[in-house]
């Protein structure tokens, strides 16, 4: 007898019509993405950095729009003009510059120059951590050793140094960080991936008759994703500002053009006079690197069924 | 029923560490017809999860199997390819481990763990297997299974977890079920449930039942035949009954005595001294000799082998009780 095809039968023995109740409950089934925003937007804090994350974004995609002044060009009359001062709402700067100006549109390469890089690397790292950690053996001594290598280097030089080799642009900074960064994401997938592998569900999988490859792309991955989402979130806060210590050197953004590190370290003579030409940046580059800090603690709560509600 | 489903033929599973090896697994013999539950009792160590990992060739590595024939029915399965070998698991031999929630991945909800065999397997749609997880769900008497099918495991109690294990296991139709320690981690009432439910099934699908255990009353209770274990080989074996209330062997008869029994509170607990012998290092002679009280100075040094005395028992020991 067959367990599968035994006839659909409710408590009175009626055979049910094929359209029953939990088939029609299926199609009212909430999507893993309802289910995902749901417990997401219980995380009050989470949400509030969200939209933050998402004004700054927004902030800096308008900045052609937005911006009241040329962020390149100064008024030498007004030099270091406090905030508040009239038509200039966040002051000026050491060669009269608009600050609300450079920050906008300096926000759209610090943004840009932090979260591709971390997207790309993160994308890089988990498939190099998954391939690593499930196979073993020698292809995990080759990619795991081949990343230590990195390891030898502090991460600040070695992206100094690979930004020095390709020469100044933006685009080799992202180069550089996105190098940079591998080595720490994989480590996390690498580590999510042993672990997911000896937990016990993953010997079921195999008992069940699952292939290699399913093990890997349905039990493993999704449950290495959490932590290398968290994690990656948390370095767009650290590599805002990287990104700015290379600009700072002269290896990136390449003046006139602002990005926030520019900003942070053009204000670094007047700051005994008129501090608010550091801190107006400065500030923004903490909030948006916490924003995002939270938001990966959010993402984390949200993603993991076992700390949702 | 009769008709031998599974047969374990002299079957050597072996560990290589780097300096020594450890024989797990030593020369087991058994069989389960159809339609039977058969017991594999014994101490933490004697071998019995590695035996039943050997049947589905899961056995982890640094294991291997050295020697024997596992015949399922009538092929061999130590000859199949990888390929063959995972059609076979989950479809016609399932497998139901001892710890039910870490056995459930976390990422995913009921139902969508039990749709995934009958996906690969049956190679029904999405919505097919979904229907079908519900009535599995019922069938394994877990109350309002359609709302359940949208939970995840670690939101189940521990008896509805190893349900849904067992809803799993039997997706897929299977011919023999393979029950690691199911039971241990669930408290007595739940477990007699789940041994009805075991039973009930077995009467219903017909199914071979071999079930893992260190609890002598869920073998009493549960099990056709039973199988005693002891340092990775075959103590004893035969019918449920007869081993248990004669048992031949002076091993089963000590594990028998070292049950705790209900309702004689003044009896003393007999526990076995001594201590199983390392199974990279083990006795010329037979495997209990050291610890057993009616050992002789044969028992040490020669090899017992597994001898029957009729009535479908067989017994290994040179001083066999009546």
């Amino acid at each position: 007898m067959s367990v599968v095809n035994l006839p659909l039968k409710d408590e009175a023995g009626a055979v049910r019509s094929p359209l029953d109740a939990d088939e029609a409950r299926m199609f009212r089934r909430p999507s893993e993405w309802r289910i995902f925003w749901e417990a997401f937007s219980r995380d009050r804090l989470a949400v509030g950095a969200a939209v933050l994350i998402g004004l700054v974004c927004l902030a800096s995609l308008l900045a052609p729009v937005l911006s009241p002044y040329d962020p390149t060009v100064g008024d030498n009359s007004q030099r270091l003009a406090p905030i508040g001062t009239p038509g200039h709402l966040l002051g000026l700067d050491g060669q009269g510059r608009d600050i609300l100006s450079r920050l906008v549109w300096g926000g759209q390469v610090s943004l840009i120059i932090a979260l591709l890089p971390v997207t790309v690397a993160s994308v890089i790292s988990v498939v190099l951590g998954l391939v690593a950690g499930f196979f073993g053996g020698k292809v995990d001594m080759i990619i795991m050793r081949t990343l230590d290598v990195f390891f030898a280097f502090p991460a600040v030089l070695l992206a100094v140094a690979i930004a020095g080799v390709l020469g100044p642009g933006m685009l080799n900074v992202m180069l550089s960080i996105t190098i940079v960064l591998i080595p720490y994401i994989s480590r996390v997938a690498y580590m999510a991936t042993v672990t997911v592998k000896s937990e016990l569900f993953v010997d079921q999988a195999r008992v069940s008759g699952a292939r290699p490859r399913q093990i890997l792309f349905h039990h493993i991955l999704p449950n290495t994703l959490s932590p290398v989402i968290v994690y990656g979130s948390t370095l767009v806060g650290i590599m805002i500002v990287l990104g700015a210590g290379l600009s700072f050197l002269g290896l990136g953004i390449t003046p006139p053009r602002p990005d926030w590190g520019i900003m942070c370290s053009d204000g670094r003579n007047f700051l005994s006079v008129a501090p608010h030409v550091s801190a107006v940046p400065g500030i923004m580059l903490i909030l948006v690197a916490m924003s995002f800090n939270i938001v990966g603690d959010g993402l984390r709560d949200a993603l993991d069924p076992k700390l949702r509600k | 029923m009769g008709e031998a489903l599974l047969e374990v033929d002299d079957l050597h599973t072996h560990f290589h560490l780097k300096n020594k090896t450890v024989r797990a697994v030593n020369g087991v013999s058994f069989a389960i017809k159809r339609g039977e539950i058969v017991g594999i009792a014994g101490e933490s160590g004697a071998g019995k999860s590695v035996a039943c990992l050997s049947i589905l060739r899961l056995v982890p590595s640094p294991g291997r199997i050295e020697r024997g024939r596992i015949l399922f029915t009538g092929e061999d399965l130590l000859t199949k390819s990888e390929r063959q070998m995972r059609e076979l698991r989950g479809q016609t031999v399932s497998m139901v481990f001892e710890d039910p929630l870490n056995s459930l991945d976390p990422a995913y909800t009921v139902g969508n763990l039990i749709g995934e065999a009958l996906i690969l397997h049956k190679g029904l749609s999405k919505r097919e297997a979904w229907k079908k997880a519900g009535e599995l769900l019922r069938l394994v008497g877990i109350p309002d299974p359609e709302r359940r099918l949208d939970n995840y495991a670690h939101e189940l109690s521990g008896g509805m977890q190893q349900r849904v294990m067992i809803a799993i296991a039997l997706s897929c139709d299977p011919a023999l079920l393979i029950a690691d320690n199911p039971t241990t981690a669930l408290d007595v009432t739940i477990q007699i449930q789940i041994l009805d439910l075991v039973k009930q099934l077995r009467d219903r699908l017909g199914m071979g039942v071999l079930w893992i255990t260190h609890d002598l009353g869920v073998v009493a209770k549960l099990c056709d035949r039973v199988v005693i274990m002891y340092a990775g080989e075959v103590m004893e074996q035969g019918p449920v009954y007869g081993v248990l209330k004669h048992p031949r062997h002076p091993y089963t008869r000590r594990l028998i005595d070292a049950l705790p029994k209900l309702g004689r509170p003044e009896q003393r607990l007999m526990p076995i001294e001594g201590r199983p012998p390392d199974p990279a290092n083990l006795p010329a002679g037979c495997p209990f000799a050291p610890r057993c009280h009616k050992a002789r100075a044969d028992c040490e040094t020669t090899e017992v082998p597994l001898i029957e005395t009729g009535d479908g028992r067989s017994v290994r020991c040179l001083f066999p009780e009546e």
